[in-house]
């Protein structure tokens, strides 16, 4: 049985054209994570619409060392690397359906496509952050202002190699969810103590990263 | 078990944050800027356009109050859109129009210049020239005002069902008021909490059709007559207090979340200061949608309509864009501002 209808992939094949490079979406799975199934059936679907987008499955309890290296925490978890099999820095923890699709589509298109640069006042800010800056976006599949800080997070994780940032689907991670204090989402933490609740404007993400 | 109901819905191609419609120009006097892009904004955006003005709208959110609803049914023609697609839809629209948006920015500011011109102030750190103003700001969810609810805020205390609603599956859940987006939002909740209890004030006024719905479901509880005076918890929601005021009596609910639907309050921004407001807070308009200030008008949630309802913050804004059209033709009742209560538009 496919999650998808025929409408739903008539409407990602049209998305997906704006993938222009070859992507690769990585993933780690295992048995009994978190809706498993599900997302690799959906990254699969995805990656069978596009030519230009690519899918590596990878077993999580096997492939430790290059989870860790993709800083892959939990299954199902998954990063993009570009056309030059570079790892984006850009990560997802948890199955990336509801109103999440848009921030999975968002990443692709900006590392496989063309899209308006980062205004220069503000890459210059995000560059000269020296440290390294991991940022967790707390998110549920129903929340419509999650995407939106979830694409800026990774907006500046595609700006300077010191930064990293992932998607957590926090219903399906109740654990890291309570580590973490997430009661209203989007719930955005950058290295685990600066915290910004709601979709503000990027330059608030870009002050929050600067000081975390 | 997750709750695996797909539900697919990309947005327009070229979703990059920095992309998107045509950004407004520093260097046009525009028309029209119309600063909020709820039904409001954007009818109104569309209405100017449409009449041939020069229009540029400001929003934080395309969509606006929108977003926060899961299933607008009461939008004649378009039944079965979540509160998504029915913001999609609009922006689509005024997209189409090639009505350039600036969106994910606020306006902090505003100035009077010479020659009638108003100049706003916006976060990007640019300012933008247009001769008349629409405000469409709508409004923010109200607080409560009791003890607890600032420090347990995004521990518990909620503003959005639909956002927060998935992080509090099988606990019990509370939803303070009893209006339509009370019941909507107890509805939502009692598919992912354990129980449901509803608690208002006074008596509900909420849509019999949606009451009704309520009533049926088992695992919900409504309350009238009833305050909530105090939200209680450590780390997290842990209970409220509450004062039955047929009974003078005050118990304890167990709860782990509350999400608080009391209505609203006016976004008046930079604007503020020179208003005219009603006790509420909110603008006071003629019938022409004009304000006590010359060249700004305003429409929708922010101002003293009786009902805040999507269709009318629509149609209101279409009203205020036909007001604004005609006195920018005429040139006329530049100073007729809300205080004369002047009846032609």
């Amino acid at each position: 049985m496919s999650i998808l209808t025929d409408e739903n992939k008539k409407q990602l094949k049209e998305f997906l054209k704006a993938i222009e490079r070859d992507t690769t979406i990585v993933l780690f799975n295992e048995e009994n994570a978190p809706a498993g199934n599900e997302t690799a059936e959906l990254l699969r679907a995805m990656a069978e619409l596009s030519d230009k987008l690519h899918l590596e499955e990878k077993d999580f309890a096997t492939e430790k060392a290059l989870a860790t290296e993709y800083g892959v925490h939990a299954a199902p978890g998954y990063v993009i690397l570009n056309d030059k099999k570079e790892f984006t820095r850009v990560r997802f923890i948890g199955v990336p359906l509801g109103h999440e699709i848009n921030s999975l589509l968002s990443a692709l298109v900006e590392i496989g496509g063309t899209t308006d640069p980062m205004p220069e006042a503000m890459l210059e800010r995000v560059k000269k952050i020296d440290k390294p800056v991991d940022i967790k976006v707390f998110v549920t599949l129903s929340c419509p202002h999650c995407p939106g800080a979830v694409q800026k997070a990774h907006a500046l994780a595609l700006a300077n190699p010191n930064i990293q940032a992932e998607m957590v689907e926090a219903q399906s991670f109740p654990e890291l969810s309570q580590k973490y204090g997430v009661g209203s989402v989007p719930h955005t933490v950058f290295n685990g103590h600066e915290t910004i609740i709601g979709n503000y404007p990027f330059e608030d993400f870009i002050a929050k990263a600067e000081s975390a | 078990m997750l709750d695996l109901h797909l539900n697919l819905t990309p947005e327009k191609p070229a979703p990059s944050m920095f992309t998107g419609p045509v950004a407004p120009d520093e260097n046009v006097v525009y028309d029209l800027l119309v600063i909020g892009a709820g039904p409001a904004g954007l009818n109104a955006a569309l209405y100017a356009k449409r009449k041939g003005r020069n229009v540029a709208v400001f929003g934080d959110r395309v969509g606006g109050q929108m977003l926060n609803t899961s299933m607008v049914e009461n939008y004649i023609g378009t039944s079965q859109n979540s509160g998504y697609e029915l913001s999609q839809k609009f922006g689509n629209d005024i997209e189409a129009l090639g009505i350039p948006i600036l969106s994910g920015y606020l306006i902090d500011g505003w100035q009077q210049e010479e020659d009638d011109v108003i100049k706003l102030y916006a976060t990007n750190r640019k300012q933008y020239r247009g001769k008349t103003v629409l405000l469409a700001t709508g409004s923010t969810p109200r607080k409560l005002g009791i003890p607890g609810e600032i420090e347990l805020a995004d521990r518990g205390v909620s503003y959005c069902a639909i956002c927060d609603g998935p992080l509090f599956k099988q606990k019990r859940l509370i939803v303070a008021g009893g209006g339509n987006a009370a019941a909507e939002a107890a509805l939502d909740l009692a598919r992912i909490g354990r129980e449901v209890t509803v608690v208002q004030r006074s008596e509900f006024r909420a849509d019999h059709i949606l009451m009704a719905e309520l009533e049926k479901l088992d695992n919900v509880t409504l309350l009238t007559q009833t305050q909530i005076e105090r939200i209680n918890g450590e780390e997290h929601v842990e209970n409220i207090e509450v004062y039955d005021k047929v009974r003078g009596e005050r118990y304890v609910i167990e709860a782990d979340a509350v999400f608080v639907e009391i209505g609203h309050d006016p976004n008046l921004g930079p604007f503020k200061m020179d208003l005219e407001v009603n006790d509420n807070g909110e603008i006071i308009v003629d019938q022409c949608n004009r304000t006590n200030i010359p060249g700004v008008f305003a429409a929708g949630d922010v101002t003293e309509t009786m009902y805040k309802q999507i269709v009318i913050a629509a149609a209101d804004g279409a009203q205020a864009a036909l007001s604004i059209n005609n006195e920018l033709t005429t040139g006329e009742s530049r100073m007729q501002t809300a205080a004369h209560k002047e009846r032609n538009c």
